[in-house]
């Protein structure tokens, strides 16, 4: 256990180009919440991540050197963040020092469509079974009667029709167990698809969903948002470049990197990545059952 | 009426395992009925509302808050039953800051080679992505393996069973299910007598319903095999099947072998008839839509349901020849059963015609399905629907509906909503690995609708942890007509299906 009367200070690895840090100056942010592995902080600027360089890239993160488990920092909920020039400081028991972190972009260059159909058309039911095996007992699968939001959310996307993946999509919002409902990740994940392949859909999903501070957690929210964006955690970028890349080797190791994200939300955002990528590539009578 | 009841946590949060599993604990407390822990979002409220479990501070409950909801035979247990979600959820927040000591068991199976010296066999539960290395392992060091992982991919079956048939080893799987060998169970088996009966088995319901039904008739089983089920499949070639075959016609204990398989390939039948013909050994062979005419040429016996297989096998176990028991067929069909099923299809209202199978075992839906076929004619059978509920398609992220009911209960209350329902039909599977009270649920969902007929069977023995006759009593007692076999409750739900639309078979 770490001692609570002394500060500590973490130094920032790599920051999202997104990421909603405190202003300097400005209105101070708080702690939304702490996990062993995170530390949520929230503010007008939006849900900002602090997590550990292990977590990899996240579109609203900072990570920070080395193991650190944030519980025993005695930090909690309401406590005061600020910034002061190039630190982040909470309460007085945390300071993340910014300088010599590596600003990172949540975003990649999409592959050509046709490529990318081409290359799914060969690897859809062996990644559906890499995904399977790497899914655990818990998650959107799940929730009773989901496999009627899914088939809509295939059919909206496969007909690019926003009218019809917006229906389906407004009832995934929140649905679901965990810290970020099962049916947000898949959403997230699936919006991340249809951004990788440059799909006419991308953005349809997330983009038109309102309100969404009442409608789920504020960290999925947050996400959320960021999806409609086009920014997303750099799992999930990674898995998108090698279900879409030239190295088969390379799949089972990405999705199951990609599934172990979480208790759940990793697996789940793998269902929305499978789905989108069916139903954008392989079109209705292609779309493999998640 | 179950009392409902909620308790919120305020901008808490936890992770769906977590929740998951607290939520399994609270289950399993006496009276608890259900209970549910989500974030309080709109949308698991109105899950909640669906599962009847929204109540008091959970309507007004917002996203950022943990629920946490019961529903319970009376207001103490419901308190009971909150309270100890609340430990539950503060117990994992004190293993999140350090957790409790773990004793260290054997990390591979060099270690457990070294640990268990003499061990022969090695039991694979891996996510199918490692179970071949696993599996691959063992083999090396000279064990059978009993691979009860699935998502194995069909190469990787054909390398670890040619290994295995290179060693003079059995590969029990993938997706092997149940086995059991010397008298041990392995997987979902059932408690049965040893005897002189050996079972090879591409089908797992199917290899527990017949080694049930030969323990219920007072002989008992010398080994089970299970192969997996795609063992019969061409490109596997019947490998495992024919190591099994050959394995029990050595051994003294067996006086006659049972093979047992869902629709084969043509081409593999060949090569087990022509093994099987080869033995001194009396075999039976149900292969569920199997070549009656081709398995006689062989000099086997042809049995068309689980039912009729455990028959035969007993038969020639207790001194019959193979050729007077070739012409064994299913029990005859209790007489009372019988009139319950015709007073229960007399009572059906109009309009209620369709048979809505909820199988647990996939077997067992597939001789239900066979018998339904032969009775009522293909065309009709459009009508009717046989569910596999253990099948991939309703198990990806959930457990097998052997181990937990609430997929099955969730459907039956569907089923028995549907006005177009005449009978359901269901398989309750008993034994090791399964739940402790499959029938319970069931029976709890089934108790006071006498307006459409429902047939149940029990695989399971007296020796059975959950008890044959408690089970089958609860579900009598729910109204079920309770057939002793599966194929008799299919041919009973037939029968009450053709009299609802007109017929009498």
């Amino acid at each position: 256990m770490h001692d609570l009367a002394a500060p500590v200070t973490l130094d920032a690895t790599v920051v999202s180009r997104a990421a909603p840090l405190p202003p300097a100056g400005g209105t101070p942010m708080t702690v939304h919440s702490v996990f062993r592995c995170a530390l949520n902080v929230a503010g007008p600027p939006g849900l900002l991540t602090i997590a550990p360089s292990s977590a990899g890239g996240l579109p609203n993160g900072v990570l920070v050197a080395g193991p650190c488990d944030f519980r025993s920092l005695g930090l909690v909920a309401g406590m005061r963040v600020a910034r002061h020039g190039d630190r982040i400081q909470v309460d007085r028991r945390l300071a993340i020092r910014l300088a010599g972190a590596t600003p990172w972009c949540p975003a990649r260059p999409a592959v050509p469509p046709d490529h990318a159909a081409r290359r799914w058309r060969g690897r859809s039911v062996a990644v559906h079974r890499h995904a399977a095996a790497a899914r655990g007992a818990t998650g959107i699968l799940a929730v009773p009667r989901i496999e009627h939001h899914l088939a809509d959310l295939a059919l909206g996307v496969a007909m690019a029709d926003p009218a019809t993946a917006g229906r389906a999509a407004a009832p995934l919002v929140g649905l679901g167990p965990g810290l970020t409902p099962g049916g947000d990740d898949l959403l997230v994940g699936c919006e991340a698809a249809l951004r990788a392949i440059d799909h006419p859909m991308a953005g349809a999903l997330a983009g038109p969903l309102r309100d969404l501070e009442a409608r789920t957690t504020a960290i999925s929210a947050a996400l959320l948002a960021h999806a409609a964006r086009g920014e997303f955690s750099e799992r999930l970028l990674d898995l998108l470049g090698a279900l879409l890349g030239a190295d088969d080797a390379a799949v089972p190791g990405a999705i199951r990197r990609a599934s172990a994200w979480g208790a759940s939300s990793g697996s789940d955002a793998v269902v929305g990545v499978l789905l989108g990528l069916d139903a954008a590539l392989l079109g209705p009578a292609g779309v493999v059952a998640a | 009426m179950p009392v409902v009841a909620a308790r919120v946590f305020p901008n808490s949060y936890r992770d769906s395992v977590e929740l998951m599993q607290i939520a399994a604990e609270v289950e399993r407390l006496e009276g608890v009925e259900r209970a549910g822990l989500v974030m309080a979002t709109p949308a698991n409220r109105d899950v909640l509302a669906a599962a009847g479990l929204l109540s008091g501070p959970a309507s007004s409950a917002g996203p950022n808050d943990l629920v946490v909801a019961v529903a319970a035979a009376d207001e103490a247990t419901a308190a009971t039953a909150l309270d100890h979600a609340a430990a539950g959820l503060e117990g994992h927040d004190a293993a999140g800051s350090g957790g409790p000591a773990v004793a260290r068991g054997a990390r591979s199976i060099a270690e457990a080679t070294v640990e268990l010296r003499g061990a022969n066999l090695a039991l694979i539960s891996t996510p199918g992505t490692y179970a071949t290395a696993e599996a691959l392992k063992a083999l090396k060091r000279g064990l059978h393996v009993f691979l009860f992982s699935d998502n194995v991919p069909l190469e990787d079956e054909l390398e670890l069973k040619a290994l295995a048939r290179r060693r003079g080893l059995l590969l029990m799987g993938p997706d092997c299910g149940t086995a059991i060998l010397d008298g041990v169970p392995l997987g979902f088996a059932n408690a049965v007598r040893r005897g002189s009966v050996g079972l090879v088995a591409a089908s797992g319901t199917g290899l527990q319903q017949v080694s049930c039904l030969v323990h219920r008739s007072g002989a008992g089983i010398s080994q089970a095999i299970g192969v997996g089920g795609r063992d019969l499949d061409e490109r596997v070639g019947g490998a495992m099947m024919l190591e099994g075959l050959g394995r029990l016609a050595a051994d003294p204990g067996t006086e006659v072998i049972v093979l047992i398989s869902k629709p084969p390939s043509p081409a593999v039948v060949a090569r087990v008839l022509a093994a099987a013909s080869s033995i001194d050994t009396p075999v039976v062979v149900n292969f569920l839509g199997g070549d009656v005419p081709a398995i006689r040429a062989a000099g086997a016996v042809p049995a068309p349901t689980f039912e009729a297989a455990a028959a035969a096998a007993v038969a020639i176990a207790a001194g019959h020849e193979p050729a007077d028991v070739a012409s064994v067929l299913d029990g005859p069909s209790d007489p009372d059963l019988v009139a319950r099923a015709d007073a229960a299809a007399a009572a059906l209202g109009p309009g209620r015609t369709r048979v809505r199978g909820l199988f647990s075992g996939g077997s067992l839906a597939g001789e239900a399905k066979l018998i339904l076929k032969a009775a009522l004619g293909s065309a009709a059978m459009t009508a009717h629907e046989v569910l596999d509920l253990g099948d991939d398609e309703y198990t990806v992220g959930r457990p097998h509906p052997m181990i937990d009911a609430r997929l099955r209960t969730e459907m039956l209350r569907d089923a028995l909503a549907d006005p177009s329902t005449a009978v359901v039909l269901l398989d309750i599977v008993l034994g090791h690995g399964a739940s402790d009270d499959p029938a319970g649920p069931l029976a709890a969902v089934l108790s006071g609708r006498g307006d459409v007929a429902v047939v149940a069977s029990v695989c399971g023995t007296d020796a059975d942890p959950q008890g044959l006759v408690g089970q089958e009593a609860a579900l009598a007692r729910a109204g079920a007509i309770v057939a002793p076999s599966n194929a008799q409750a299919a041919r009973l739900a037939a029968r009450i299906a053709a009299r609802a639309a007109g017929g009498t078979p």
